[in-house]
């Protein structure tokens, strides 16, 4: 009787099965925790002060983030210089101004404007992306213009404090 | 002239997934580079406007009582901060908050006390928050700011 000889195993090369598991699972990783083109107009170039206690939002959707810097100095006082993401665009809001004042921006956005075709939204909430360096002069002027536009919601960015390593 | 026959070994194991590696590669690499996890991750929160002399947002509710509040005066020491409250001077963030958490044990409806952060006009905005921070870490539900002192 003639006997069948088994065919030889010829590896072609690397096996990649366990990288293609492992990037799989990274790739699924990233698309469910990554957030991709969310842009809620916060100026990264800002340094925000640091705090211990802080909280997360997680919800992003009814807020606007006000990147606060200290400006000039006019004769009316200080000027901060504000600028946030309104209608996807990143404009410049003044304390003071009849289109573009930051008041009647809060104002239509908290209560809804029909010209622009914005509802009401009670729990519209502001950020405050501020520079750690102003002083409290420029801050002042946009928390009175939410207590203007009856926005009671604010939120102050902060950082978590670096704790510096014992030698 | 020696004639190679067709029963030369082949190599293949399986379907080729070299161009899958490829693409899935790109993809993991744009998903590192564009993806972000979180935008921003830590926040004061403040519900309570800020107090304006002259502003008021809304008529008070019928039988409305007002609150109790916590005025916490904020001034420009050096390189520091002093924070007055009643009838003491803290120029120091952790006192500050011992102090309040105290002040918080003392008072009968604590979640109910507004506190009142009322800084000076060069009071550093880092300060500020160092103050905000204080009264956040003594349990301090409603915590809000006052503008009185700018206008001195």
């Amino acid at each position: 009787m003639k006997r069948r000889r088994m065919p030889d195993m010829k590896e072609g090369g690397v096996n990649v099965t366990p990288l293609i598991d492992i990037v799989m699972c990274l790739i699924i990783f990233y698309m469910l925790v990554a957030k991709i083109g969310v842009a809620v107009g916060i100026d990264q170039s800002i340094k925000i002060p640091e705090s211990i206690q802080g909280l997360k939002i997680k919800d992003f959707g009814n807020t606007l983030t006000l990147n606060v810097r200290p400006g000039p100095m006019s004769a009316a006082g200080p000027v901060p210089q504000i600028t946030a993401e309104v209608g996807g665009t990143m404009t410049e809001l003044h304390i003071t101004g009849a289109t573009d004042s930051l008041v009647e921006t809060l104002r239509y956005l908290r209560a809804g404007d029909p010209a622009r075709n914005i509802p009401e939204n009670r729990s519209f909430a502001v950020i405050i992306q501020g520079e750690k360096s102003m002083t409290f002069q420029y801050l002042a002027p946009v928390l009175i213009a939410c207590a203007q536009a009856n926005v009671h919601n604010v939120s102050f960015a902060t950082g978590i404090p670096v704790v510096e390593k014992k030698p | 002239m020696k004639i190679r026959s067709n029963k030369q070994i082949h190599y293949d194991s399986g379907p080729n997934t070299t161009p899958l590696v490829d693409i899935v590669m790109v993809i993991l690499i744009f998903f590192m580079l564009a993806g972000s996890f979180g935008i921003q991750s830590h926040f004061l929160v403040s519900t309570v406007p800020a107090s304006v002399k002259g502003i008021v947002t809304a008529p008070p509710p019928p039988n409305w009582i007002p609150p109790t509040e916590l005025e916490i005066r904020v001034e420009t020491q050096g390189a520091g901060f002093v924070a007055t409250v009643g009838n003491r001077q803290i120029t120091d963030k952790n006192v500050l908050q011992a102090t309040l958490k105290q002040m918080y044990a003392q008072f009968p409806d604590p979640q109910s006390v507004e506190v009142r952060i009322n800084p000076g006009r060069d009071v550093d905005y880092q300060h500020v928050i160092d103050v905000y921070d204080a009264a956040v870490g003594a349990q301090f539900a409603k915590i809000g700011f006052n503008t009185a002192l700018l206008y001195r």
